[in-house]
């Protein structure tokens, strides 16, 4: 666990002086507040918190972690920490939680920024955390199945595109589509969110499929890492 | 200190390494030598644990690479092709990370820059160091821990000459230290300064091993080379030392003013290579 968090900490370091990092942490934030403000003074109710809460979350998780996993093992810095005292899984994890740690933050800015500092706030971010984790995953896995620098960049940024897409598009959709609908890890995080938001509570068919897409994702990573 | 046994390592159906068995003894200099795609960086990815062998097994230390992986990770010390360094931290930032990883002090860290000259450039960003300083730090990298056995993948590759020879030197040092090394390189000169025994690969397989005087008594040809005048052009001509002929044309271009110059030429590791590979190496 010691040596999880010192790589952590370096993780933390490195990535911070990456300008490119900083850009993917600063822009939900700076865009969520410029298009909820002029959202809110049209009066028009589309793109809210919970949709850019969730933008932070697949741009931080997706974009920070497929591309850098790959730039690593391009780089060949995974094998020097491979046959460092670390396992696979502890690298894995101090990687996960290095962006997991950043997603929260952007999120939280996000979250405060818009919308001030309430009781919301508490149950919001366990969705903020379990949202962070599927994204950060699905990062991982695509920084071991992508082979070259380019490719992931392009291939995580269509998974960002299809996960958020779906969230601002799936409510103009009949209600039929709904069971479709909520088998997507970031339908499940935004409805959530709302509900909070309105005061309506947790939802609980959408609170537990969370838990099953982190179980099977980690499964996979844990495959692919053996393979 | 390490034993290979019948390893091999398939790559969906191509068969990278076949059935390769050796072993290296303890303080020893073993060069791996061969040209591209012989099977040298799998071999040596296998004796570190990032690949695993399709069949076989290798011994480090007693130990199974592949039932030990974390226990023997803490002995050995890989120094890669590729300098795998954080570009954007330091180089202590790099050496610190893994003195940490490794449960080193710092005295320890500043005690392996001081012995490669890197203390003046410890700020330094990593991406602004010249292929050479990197190979430094990826040095310094692979001993904090002390390791008692070293790895280095093509350790001068692209370096200018004195860097390389810096580095050859500093590798004799770490010998004398007692540290086992197995090191891959395509320089010939550089197996022979620096190898105990050498290893020649090709398509997978261990075609030679030996001292690199035995392998060139066994495989090379000594020469005499000669430039001599005829017909107002100048002709260069390479003789074999022990053929009976030879003495008849030195006699014969000597006797006739015709020689220009003579010289004596041992045989090399790379004539050994040509001869064993059927292709010469720089």
């Amino acid at each position: 666990m010691n040596n999880v968090l010192k790589l952590t900490q370096h993780e933390f370091r490195d990535l911070l002086r990456n300008p490119s990092i900083i850009i993917l942490v600063v822009l939900p934030i700076f865009m969520s507040k410029v298009i909820i403000t002029v959202m809110d003074q049209s009066g028009l109710n589309f793109m809210l918190l919970s949709t850019w809460i969730l933008f932070a979350q697949v741009m931080v998780g997706i974009m920070i972690t497929g591309p850098g996993l790959i730039e690593e093992r391009e780089s060949k810095t995974f094998d020097a920490l491979l046959i460092s005292p670390l396992s696979k899984g502890q690298i894995i994890v101090a990687k996960g939680l290095t962006v997991l740690i950043l997603s929260l933050l952007s999120q939280t800015i996000v979250f405060l920024l818009n919308y001030g500092l309430s009781w919301a706030f508490w149950p919001s971010l366990l969705y903020m955390i379990l949202g962070g984790i599927v994204f950060v995953e699905m990062g991982i896995i695509i920084g071991f199945l992508v082979n070259s620098s380019q490719n992931g960049s392009a291939v995580s940024s269509a998974v960002m595109i299809i996960f958020f897409l779906v969230v601002t598009v799936y409510e103009a959709l009949p209600n039929w589509t709904y069971p479709f609908f909520v088998a997507w890890p970031s339908i499940e995080i935004s409805q959530n969110l709302n509900s909070i938001l309105k005061g309506d509570g947790l939802l609980l068919m959408e609170s537990l499929l969370l838990p099953l897409w982190i179980v099977g994702l980690s499964l996979w990573i844990s495959r692919i890492g053996e393979e | 200190m390490i034993q290979l046994t019948e390893v091999s390592k398939s790559f969906q159906k191509k068969l990278a390494v076949d059935r390769l068995s050796f072993s290296v003894g303890k303080g020893e200099v073993f060069g791996f030598l061969g040209p591209n795609g012989a099977g040298k960086t799998t071999t040596l990815r296998m004796m570190t644990g990032l690949l695993q062998p399709t069949n076989g097994e290798i011994l480090i230390n007693g130990m199974n690479i592949s039932l030990h992986k974390k226990n023997l990770h803490a002995q050995i010390g890989v120094v890669f092709e590729l300098p795998n360094l954080y570009a954007r931290s330091s180089v202590r930032d790099n050496l610190i990370l893994f003195a940490d990883l490794y449960g080193v002090t710092s005295n320890r860290v500043i005690e392996v820059m001081d012995s490669l000259q890197l203390l003046e450039r410890q700020r330094v960003r990593v991406d602004s160091l010249s292929k050479g300083w990197k190979q430094r730090v990826l040095i310094a990298r692979a001993l904090l821990h002390k390791p008692k056995v070293l790895f280095l993948d093509e350790p001068t590759s692209g370096l200018d000459p004195n860097s390389a020879a810096l580095i050859r030197e500093y590798i004799k040092i770490i010998k004398t230290e007692g540290t086992t090394i197995v090191l891959t390189t395509h320089d010939m000169h550089e197996a022979e300064e620096l190898s105990d025994r050498v290893g020649i690969m090709h398509a997978g397989r261990m075609v030679a091993l030996d001292n690199p005087q035995s392998l060139k008594n066994d495989y090379g040809k000594a020469e005499i080379e000669t430039e001599y005048w005829q017909d107002g052009e100048i002709i260069k001509t390479s003789w074999p030392l022990a053929d009976e002929a030879t003495k008849d044309h030195i006699y014969q271009l000597m006797t006739s003013g015709q020689m220009i110059s003579l010289h004596s030429k041992e045989a090399s590791l790379a004539d050994v290579f040509a001869v064993l590979t059927g292709s010469e190496l720089s």
